[in-house]
């Protein structure tokens, strides 16, 4: 009986409060918003801080490497010693015992012997019009049995006892092959993007309001440039990368207005530009009537070209390219993709062109280019990068906006 | 097809499931919207007071907003929330003071759920009122074995009590209520 009546009791409670709704205070959302709202900053922080430390590590190893470069620049002479003229294309190991070595267009090297050429990087050239000077060898690459000279910039070297050298700073290019100036770089760069929206239609809700519900996620761009090896310092670099950036925009409202061609459509307003969504309903709305879109997706695809002048700071293996120029930007394609409803309208999907956008534009480049040389000809970059549009991307209308992405890029450059 | 007990397409609730994965506020808004006020109740239920379940049901739900990458859309979406809000619950009544846990059985709890005495049945309000007014081990181990469907041992476990002090806790807890539900129960017998 009393199992019984402890059964009933489970039972009449159970029933009751199971499927039971009691509405809770508005205040708990609110706080609950305010938590997501810290977490979302905490989130921007955290990767913000991210970016700045790299930024930080990029700059300070920048600058490390430019300070050990003028440092070696102006540390004290070698002293050059009795030397051996070794005809090109003799094979050094026979005379030194360490590596094999044909030397492509240096008329003819001189080197010491007893040091090993390779880990040094140190090479004595004799210049035709028999002025010695010491080159260091910048970019050995030890391909089987042969090291390839490339370049060779020249040090200024003093007199040593043993040797008359000229003190004079002489550069030696391989002018012969122009070929040898030019590398171009693949890469493929992960991007933050974002915008900065300009609001015309302040009293109206199309501006920059818009801006609030759109979300930046991940946007990429790939491509290649090619380099052009001016002198020993600076390098301009041109190319094609294509790129595309995503973003969603809160679901939000959207008034029926009147199009281009006079037809009664949904409006759906992005911070890049607009789509219109036909109604899904057999009456068609009134101007002014609205329907709910759910989270949309926004994609704009670019194919980019750009012109950039780079100065060129090299330290033994490792070389930075530090330059800034001009980008010009195609648009191939825009496209929203979102999902409508609301009474009276059945629930469509929409993949629709976002218009309003023009089709070419000017921006501005800053990048870098930390470059790790495996051998004379292969390279592995990093390559972090900002770019801003010049102008806005839309054309004249409630918002523009001028788009701008931080990229960290990763390429491997090729010699040729 | 409907989601049990909701007004939403299952449809409807995988696009608002990725869209909090996307941090989108608009979903999370029409998930809590949907489930905020079943999970009150539940909350209510494991809490003292309003304030308390409050407490619970926020702390859940910022979980849930969190962790929802851990969901892996095997099972109901609402059970696993009720998991998140009993285990908040859970965690809140485990930090509670030992003195607020070893609130003995007293003349006061029967005279307390005496004033919920009715001839024409309690309505669902005053049956939360009731559980709330159980002495905290009581209402926990009262809520995980009868709306829950936990075992003592399970119980036992989860609070960190014996088997036996479980039961003794789900006799309480009975004795309780049915002296409330006694003027009902007569109808019903």
């Amino acid at each position: 009986m009393g199992e019984n009546l402890h059964n009933h009791v489970d039972n009449r409670l159970r029933e009751s409060l199971l499927l039971h709704k009691t509405n809770p205070s508005e205040n708990v959302w609110n706080k609950i918003e305010d938590e997501l709202e810290k977490d979302e900053k905490r989130i921007t922080i955290i990767r913000s801080t991210r970016f700045v430390t790299l930024a930080l590590c990029l700059i300070i190893f920048s600058g490390i490497s430019i300070f050990r470069y003028w440092s070696v620049k102006n540390d004290k002479p070698y002293i050059a010693r009795p030397l051996q003229n070794i005809s090109i294309k003799t094979p050094l190991h026979n005379i030194s015992g360490k590596t094999v070595v044909s030397v492509k267009n240096p008329p003819t090297i001189i080197t010491k012997p007893e040091k090993n050429l390779i880990s040094k990087q140190n090479i004595l050239l004799e210049i035709p019009d028999e002025e010695y000077t010491m080159a260091n060898l910048h970019f050995p690459a030890v391909q089987g049995n042969e090291m390839e000279i490339n370049r060779i910039h020249m040090n200024q070297v003093k007199q040593s006892n043993d040797f008359a050298i000229k003190e004079e700073l002489l550069i030696h290019q391989d002018k012969k092959s122009l070929g040898k100036k030019f590398s171009f770089t693949p890469y493929f760069s992960h991007e933050f993007a974002g915008y900065n929206p300009v609001d015309h239609d302040t009293r109206g809700s199309n501006g920059k309001e818009i801006d609030v519900q759109q979300r930046n996620v991940f946007s990429a761009s790939a491509g290649v440039y090619f380099n052009f090896k001016v002198n020993k310092n600076w390098t301009i670099q041109s190319g094609v990368s294509y790129s595309w950036a995503n973003s969603y925009l809160d679901s939000s409202k959207s008034y029926a207005v009147k199009d281009y061609e006079g037809n009664i459509q949904f409006k759906l307003n992005t911070n890049t530009g607009y789509g219109y969504l036909k109604p899904s309903s057999v009456v068609p709305p009134n101007i002014g009537d609205s329907i709910l879109t759910a989270k949309t997706y926004s994609q704009l695809h670019y194919l980019t070209i750009p012109l950039v002048l780079s100065y060129n700071i090299s330290m033994k293996r490792f070389s930075l390219m530090v330059g800034g120029g001009v980008t010009f930007n195609i648009k191939t394609s825009g496209m929203l993709e979102t999902e409508t409803y609301g009474p009276g309208y059945p629930e469509k999907e929409y993949t629709v062109n976002i218009l309003g956008l023009k089709k070419t534009n000017f921006g501005m480049i800053l990048k870098a280019d930390l470059q790790y040389h495996i051998n004379s000809r292969i390279g592995i970059d990093l390559i972090p990068s900002f770019k801003n549009t010049l102008g806005p991307i839309n054309l004249p209308g409630a918002l523009s906006a001028y788009p701008y992405n931080f990229g960290i890029g990763l390429g491997v450059s090729y010699r040729l | 097809m409907i989601v049990n007990g909701t007004d939403i397409s299952i449809r409807e609730l995988h696009i608002l499931i990725a869209g909090c994965l996307k941090k989108d506020r608009s979903s999370q808004r029409k998930i809590y919207e949907v489930y905020g006020s079943r999970m009150m109740t539940l909350c209510l239920r494991y809490s003292k007071n309003r304030e308390e379940a409050e407490e619970v049901m926020h702390d859940g739900f910022l979980q849930m907003y969190r962790c929802i990458g851990q969901f892996k859309n095997i099972g109901s979406f609402e059970g696993w929330l009720r998991r998140i809000m009993i285990n908040c619950a859970l965690q809140r009544y485990r930090g509670k003071s030992i003195q607020d846990h070893e609130v003995s059985l007293t003349e006061d709890h029967y005279l307390l759920v005496g004033e919920f005495n009715s001839d024409i049945g309690l309505n669902e309000k005053e049956m939360i009122r009731m559980i709330q007014a159980l002495p905290p081990a009581c209402r926990m181990v009262f809520n995980l074995y009868v709306f829950e469907g936990m075992k003592h041992r399970e119980i036992a476990t989860l609070l960190n009590v014996t088997e036996g002090t479980s039961k003794s806790n789900l006799y309480d807890a009975r004795s309780i209520l049915m002296k409330q539900l006694s003027a009902e129960l007569k109808i019903a017998r």
